[in-house]
């Protein structure tokens, strides 16, 4: 016998695996499960059936409300279909499959809709009506697919069933004796999970691209922290160190009282080195520099630049870090090459506020930090607008200046704000 | 206006997603800048060429002719002309890389220089901005100088306040100074204001297929590529004033405008000794004798005095050409007839162009052709559509040679739902609030004035305060009106004396064999080009199909020409509204007239084509003729003097020719006057003109003594005429039609009908209700049967009578030549089963054949019933090898239940969109019955003002411009056809369901007065059916 439970809510895999070990999630909100042998622990179908639902209740699905139904039957199949379809519970005793299922209508069968749009053109409108066509028939219309659906439709199919495999999760909760408030005793804790989680990823041949740290302090909060990392690690203390960092860099509010620890697993990097190329930091290490790196201007000032698809000027975004590939490497050498000659304008950022003198619509005079002058020659407007649509949307006048303290600046006028700023210094 | 600068490079919207104005645009705003000339370079086209020249003409600005021509390597030739033979180059030039290309890759036409060096004459050639060649490549500096000489080429110089421009400025000069070539200045605009760059930007997404997020750089960088004073332009080039001096130079060498387009009409070959006057008069003569025998006094006085006209405005070979057409249509069987105001002339009349004498119907000559207009005569030729229209079209095609003739081409612009699904998807909006936006565009034809595109968002539940929505709203307010992309006029012609390409440029239509010019027709009647209509009418099509299944079937040969007049089954259907698939009288606004009216002659006819349209109603001349046609009110005209002229139609003006003659006899105008009249009222008003005119029309009617109130009535009805009303002519050519349609109806309805059905979609009813209404008037159907059907429904007989049988032509997705290669097979031997079927004609695939099985057509191949046909069909379809495939086919009976009648009824629904069975309202019957549903065939029995209730398929919402807001509801059941109307209010509160529910009951006070019935809804609620719905007819 099996059993299929069914319902749009709650953890239907961990109520059907406390009575079976094979438990095959049929679909999302569908499991199906033996129940052979449980005859002789529990007793009837009814009973078995009794013990399902108290267990359910257990697991507070009934507390929540939750609505589910239960089919048993001789079959997977014939379970599925009625547990999928007939509120409540439903035992369907051997030789009375087809009775049970009969009156269903076709749309039930988990098949293709050039089938259905067949068996509608026939009149065919319930299993029953399926199963009263006869096989040979189906079989020469339809081959092995009409045989099946007729004997889904009979409850006569037999199979075995597909056996979940639960899914391996990298994580450890660990609740404390007493709050913690130093870091010090925290990171022996981390460490004591970091070195366990990370062992059992060694030993499948896994490595960590991603910490979830997830700390429960004692005014109720939560304080989380998400790292990813550029090149995988499957060093402990490597990772504790990261983690130390960070938490120097962004501390709790209050004492701890609960850690969590969640690794994402990936394949763990492997680079084939050049024989005649000079050898690099391990990549790993990257990631330690880089959290180093973090600590010190921020965590969003940390990364590869990219600029943007935009024509506002100097639109950027910063992206994680990610080793270049060797081939990139000596195209970025060969892109330094040929740009070696062109000017290059150092950027302020932010820029410097000024105050501009302008004499006949051009600049004359330009005061700002660090930067003072007689304007000598102006080129411009350069003028931008763009982002209408939205509300950061911009429109500036710039102007290459050659101003009389022997520099070459950008500056530029934001039209909305009718403010001047000093935007870099050409080299 | 300033001489200081001209624009000599702008990019209109007729650059297609390239620019955001409209040629008008430009103009205004040269006029608001005072800049004195502009030159429109659009991307490949000169489509608003005219448009330009147009307003330009008004304004008093010189409209300077170019394009951007696309090369092969991607970038641009910005040409500008100087010379008509560089104009002609152009349009050559044009046409060349257009037809190179099939329709579909017109994206790809471009020009190689080999093209250019062929049509360079009388051509200047710029450099371009971003998109020209020197940002492309400079070496290609000396090609270009090769191509052009170096006097006519000019570097361009662009300033838009970007960098890399003026990088490329520098190096252009440098080039300039290399060559000895002049520098000039452009702007390289693409919109008229600064505003409109949003637009452009917009433009831009749909172009790229991308949103404006997404767009990134390719989006303007600013809003300065927009037509700019003198004085700004001279800032910019403070540091070149040469550059500035050059426009100036450059635009006063273009001596070239459109006013000079060398268009001639081809002269029509005359026999040795004869000249085109000597053998149209010829032509007319014999023909007006066939017409009305030895004609003399009256007739033979209007055919000199039109024939006098035609030589003077040196016409007679527009005359012959469209006889020819006419001729060679008669001599290949192809029904022709010619509509509009040709009918108004007796020589068109005597060549045999129109067929309504309009000296019998005292028509006026003036409204055709008058001496001052200044423009060409328009014949529009009625062809039945389809095939041989084509014939006709590919006629002149290959009488004036496929560089001779052309389709005029129709512009299709951003309106409601284009604008908003266009606009929507740019600023990325989701696909369901895009659909939601879409259905807020206008496609009703009456606009409520309370749905405010504010209070419409607001029901929607859309959010006026999101600056996004803002943005949407204005967005599509801005691109109202824009050129889209250009497609083909219907049946426009325009003709040509040696090469039309030289005149216009030419491009491939999407049909094959076909080549369209880049102008519409407004813009060829703009130019002066003659246009022949070719108009493709469904009714023609089914006269002429009618004729022939008659010939076939009943051995009777019916001439048009000559049918019987005054027939009485004729004006009895007539007289009682029952007019379900006739031509012009059909709809339901025709249906509530016809008992009122009455018709008695076909004279009535005209006056009913006539009355129900949107000049007779907004004037409000429908209900005074009415009453007076029903003796209710004395025919009384608006001034004892226009007696003569409104006699016939009791006073009340109904015909365009009126309102001619009203002014020439209440103001004195002339025949010229009075037609210029029409066209100042008429849709392409002008306050000015309008305002002119009317002055001029009030002082002649004071100076004959009309004034005051009468003289306001006069003036009033003129106005609301010459915008909406019909020409009698017009109404007379349709009347002929629309009672040879009434005269094969009630003679010939099996033939009337099968061509009616093989000639859809047409006309006001969809199939099914043409099939319930033949049936109602005693007509049998046959089903599509394998061993008895053609591609189209044909005739047979039994018992004596003429059947219908539905053709493969009804089941919906069934391929032609499947068809026919089943009726080919079947003709070499009847089909011994449906493996037989199939095995013989492999082009029959699964859906077409249970297609065939559901709906019975296969129940002669040895299958009893549908179900068992279906049944069978499915084996037949498993592939099986020769070796293995039975030698007999299997016995083994069906075990599927027969289908009832729904389930038949369903299926012939679903698959061939109608039934030739039962009606679904009849399985309601006993349900309607205990409701108190009043069957549509009882409902006229009950008297006025009684409370009602009526129900069925609904076949027709309509809600016109001139209705208020009413909807006009036609409902369908097995008895026939019932009405109902619907405040606004009630419409308001069940727009839902009035809109969409297939099958309605409505409930009611029944309004019967003077035989037409409807009733007036109270309450509406869908009819809980789960039959399939008719195909309904809305909103038209």
């Amino acid at each position: 016998m099996f059993a299929c439970i069914h319902s749009n809510h709650g953890d239907l895999f961990a109520l059907a695996s406390s009575f079976s070990p094979s438990v095959e999630r049929t679909s999302p909100g569908t499991v199906v499960f033996s129940i052979a042998g449980l005859g002789r622990l529990i007793g009837t179908p009814h009973q078995i059936a009794a013990e399902i639902g108290r267990c359910g209740a257990s697991l507070g699905m009934q507390a929540r409300g939750i609505q589910a139904n239960l089919a048993m039957a001789n079959n997977p199949d014939t379970a599925v279909l009625i547990a999928t379809n007939k509120p409540g519970v439903t035992i369907v005793p051997p030789g009375k499959e087809a009775d049970f299922l009969g009156h269903l209508p076709i749309e039930v069968l988990n098949t293709s809709p050039q089938l259905l749009e067949t068996f509608e053109r026939w009149g065919i409108r319930t299993l029953a009506a399926l199963a009263e066509l006869p096989e040979i028939g189906l079989a020469e219309r339809f081959g092995e697919a009409g045989v099946y659906l007729r004997r889904l439709a009979l409850g006569r199919t037999q199979r075995a069933l597909h056996i979940a495999t639960p899914e391996i999760k990298f994580e450890k909760r660990v609740e404390l004796d007493h709050p913690l408030e130093l870091l010090e005793p925290l990171l022996f804790v981390l460490s004591s999970i970091l070195n366990e989680l990370l062992s059992a990823m060694r030993r499948l041949s896994l490595a960590a691209n991603r910490i979830h740290l997830g700390l429960e302090l004692e005014n109720k909060s939560r304080h989380e922290r998400i790292l990813e990392f550029a090149a995988p690690i499957q060093d402990a203390s490597m990772l504790l160190k990261i983690l130390h960092l960070d938490l120097e860099a962004h501390p709790a509010a209050a004492a701890i009282t609960a850690v969590k620890i969640e690794l994402n697993p990936v394949a763990p990097q492997s680079v084939q080195h050049g024989l005649f190329l000079p050898s690099q930091p391990e990549p790993q290490k990257l990631q330690l520099v880089l959290t180093r790196i973090a600590g010190l201007v921020g965590e969003h000032n940390v990364g590869s630049p990219a600029p943007l698809d935009t024509h506002r000027p100097d639109a950027f975004v910063m992206l994680p870090f990610r080793p270049p590939a060797p081939a990139a490497t000596l195209a970025t050498a060969e892109i330094r090459r040929r740009t070696s000659l062109q000017i290059a304008l150092r950027m302020f950022r932010p820029a410097l506020q000024a105050n501009v003198r302008v004499k006949q619509e051009r600049p004359a005079e330009v005061a700002a930090t660090g930067v003072r002058g007689t304007v000598l020659t102006a080129s411009g407007p350069w003028r931008t607008a763009g982002e209408w649509w939205t509300e950061t949307r911009w429109m500036r006048d710039a102007w290459d200046i050659d101003l009389s303290d022997g520099g070459v600046y950008r500056i530029y006028l934001q039209l909305d704000l009718r403010r001047w700023f000093v935007e870099g210094v050409y080299d | 206006m300033t001489e200081a600068y001209v624009e000599l490079h702008a990019r209109s919207a007729f650059s297609f997603l390239e620019g955001a104005s409209i040629p008008e645009a430009f103009i205004s705003q040269c006029a608001d800048l005072k800049v004195p000339a502009i030159a429109l370079l659009d991307r490949d086209n000169l489509s608003g060429a005219v448009r330009l020249h147009q307003a330009a003409k008004k304004a008093g600005i010189r409209a300077l002719v170019g394009a951007e021509i696309t090369a092969k390597e991607g970038f641009r030739y910005p040409l500008l002309v100087e010379t008509r033979e560089g104009y002609q180059n152009l349009s050559r030039l044009l046409s060349k890389i257009k037809l190179r290309e099939a329709n579909g890759n017109q994206h790809q036409a471009a020009a190689t220089l080999d093209d250019l060096a062929e049509h360079s004459r009388g051509l200047i050639c710029l450099t371009g901005g971003e998109e020209g060649p020197l940002a492309f490549s400079q070496p290609i500096m000396e090609k270009i100088i090769g191509v052009f000489g170096e006097k006519n080429v000019y570097v361009e110089l662009q300033r838009h306040h970007l960098r890399e421009e003026e990088r490329r400025n520098q190096a252009a000069m440098n080039l300039a100074a290399r060559f000895h070539l002049p520098v000039i200045a452009t702007n390289g605009v693409c919109h008229a204001t600064p505003e409109e760059r949003e637009l452009m930007d917009v433009l831009t997404c749909v172009r790229h297929k991308t949103t404006i997020d997404k767009a990134g750089r390719l989006l303007a960088k600013n809003s300065e590529s927009h037509l700019k004073p003198a004085q700004e332009m001279i800032a910019l080039f403070a540091d070149f004033p040469a550059a500035i001096a050059e426009t100036r130079e450059l635009a006063a060498r273009l001596s070239y405008t459109l006013a000079d387009l060398g268009y001639q009409f081809p002269p029509y070959p005359v026999p040795q000794g004869e000249t085109m006057d000597s053998l149209l008069r010829k032509l007319t003569e014999a023909g007006a004798r066939g017409r009305y025998g030895n004609y003399e006094g009256p007739v033979r006085k209007q055919i000199d005095r039109e024939l006098a006209l035609i030589e003077k405005l040196k016409l007679p070979g527009y005359f012959l050409i469209v006889w020819d057409i006419v001729k060679y249509c008669r001599d290949h069987n192809i029904l022709v007839q010619g509509r509009g105001s040709a009918a108004n002339s007796a020589v068109c009349y005597s060549l045999g162009i129109t067929a309504v004498d309009p000296i019998g119907m005292d028509l006026l000559f003036e409204r055709f052709l008058s001496e001052n207009r200044g423009e060409w005569p328009d014949i529009d030729l009625d062809l039945p559509s389809g095939d041989q229209r084509e014939r006709a079209i590919q006629y002149v095609y290959e009488r004036y040679g496929r560089l001779g003739a052309a389709m005029t081409a129709n512009v299709i612009s951003y309106r409601g739902r284009s604008a908003a699904r266009d606009v929507g998807k740019a600023l990325g909006f989701e696909s369901e609030m895009l659909a939601r936006l879409s259905s807020l565009a206008p496609r009703w034809g009456y606009q409520d004035p309370k749905d405010s595109a504010q209070r419409q968002f607001h029901e929607s539940g859309i959010d006026l305060q999101q600056p996004l929505v803002q943005k949407f709203l204005s967005l599509y307010c801005a691109i109202q009106d824009l050129p889209r992309h250009l497609g083909q006029h219907s049946g426009g012609m325009v003709i040509c004396q040696g090469r039309l390409d030289a005149v216009v440029p030419l491009q491939p239509a999407t049909m094959p064999g076909r080549v369209v010019v880049q102008w519409d027709k407004e813009d060829c009647a703009d130019m002066g080009i003659i246009k022949v209509d070719l108009l493709g009418l469904g009714m023609m099509a089914v006269l002429e199909d009618s004729i022939q299944l008659i010939r076939d079937h009943s051995h009777e040969e019916v001439d048009l020409a000559h049918l019987p007049q005054n027939d009485p089954d004729v004006y009895a259907i007539l007289q009682k509204a029952d007019t379900v698939g006739l031509f012009q009288v059909e709809s339901r606004a025709q249906m509530a007239c016809l008992p009122r009216m009455k018709p008695e002659n076909f004279y009535d006819i005209v006056v009913e084509v006539a009355i129900i349209r949107p000049g007779p109603i907004v004037g409000e001349m429908y209900h005074p003729y009415l009453r007076r046609r029903q003796g209710r009110e004395a025919p009384e005209s608006l001034h004892p003097s226009l007696e003569p002229v409104l006699k016939r139609t009791l006073g009340v003006p109904l015909f365009q020719e009126q309102l001619l003659r009203m002014a020439m006899i209440s103001a004195g105008f002339s025949g010229s006057e009075a037609e210029e009249l029409r066209r100042a009222f008429g849709f392409k008003r002008s306050e000015k003109r309008m305002q002119d005119i009317e002055g001029r029309l009030r002082a002649g009617m004071t100076n004959n003594g009309i004034t005051g109130e009468v003289q306001d009535r006069i003036v009033k009805s003129i106005a609301s005429f010459a915008l909406y009303g019909f020409p009698e002519s017009h109404a007379a050519s349709f009347a002929l039609i629309a009672y040879a349609s009434a005269y094969l109806k009630c003679h010939y309805l099996a033939a009337f009908t099968a061509a009616m059905l093989n000639n859809q979609p047409m006309g006001f009813y969809s199939p099914q209700t043409l099939v319930k209404d033949a049936q109602r008037h005693g007509l049998h159907f046959k089903p599509v049967d394998v061993a008895q059907s053609q591609w189209l429904c044909s005739i047979e007989h039994h018992e004596g009578k003429q059947w219908v049988r539905l053709g493969f032509n009804y089941i919906k997705g069934f391929r032609e030549g499947t068809a026919r290669a089943i009726v080919a097979e079947r003709e070499r031997t009847a089909f011994t089963g449906i493996r037989d079927l199939v095995r013989r004609v492999p082009g029959l695939h699964k859906e077409a054949l249970n297609r065939l099985a559901e709906i019975g057509a296969l129940n002669s191949l040895e299958a009893p019933d549908r179900r068992e046909a279906l049944w069978q069909s499915e084996l037949a379809l498993r592939p099986v090898s020769d070796l293995l495939e039975p030698e007999t086919p299997s016995q083994e009976p069906s075990p599927l239940a027969p289908m009832d009648a729904i389930e038949r009824l369903h299926a012939d629904f679903r698959n061939s969109g109608l039934t030739i069975g039962r009606h679904p309202m009849s399985f309601q019957r006993g349900r309607m019955n205990r409701l108190g549903v009043i069957p549509a065939a009882d409902i006229r029995l009950v008297r006025d003002g009684v409370l009602v209730r009526i129900a069925g398929c609904v076949i027709c919402r309509q809600r016109p411009g001139t209705a208020k807001g009413f909807l006009f509801l036609t409902l369908e059941d097995e008895t026939g056809i019932s009405n109902a109307i619907v405040r606004p209010d009630l419409f308001d509160a069940q727009r839902t369901t009035l809109v969409s529910a297939p099958y309605l009951i409505v409930e009611g006070m029944l309004q019967n007065q003077d035989g037409v019935v409807s009733v007036k809804a109270e309450r509406v609620r869908p009819l809980d059916t789960s039959f399939a719905p008719a195909a309904s007819h809305d909103f038209r």
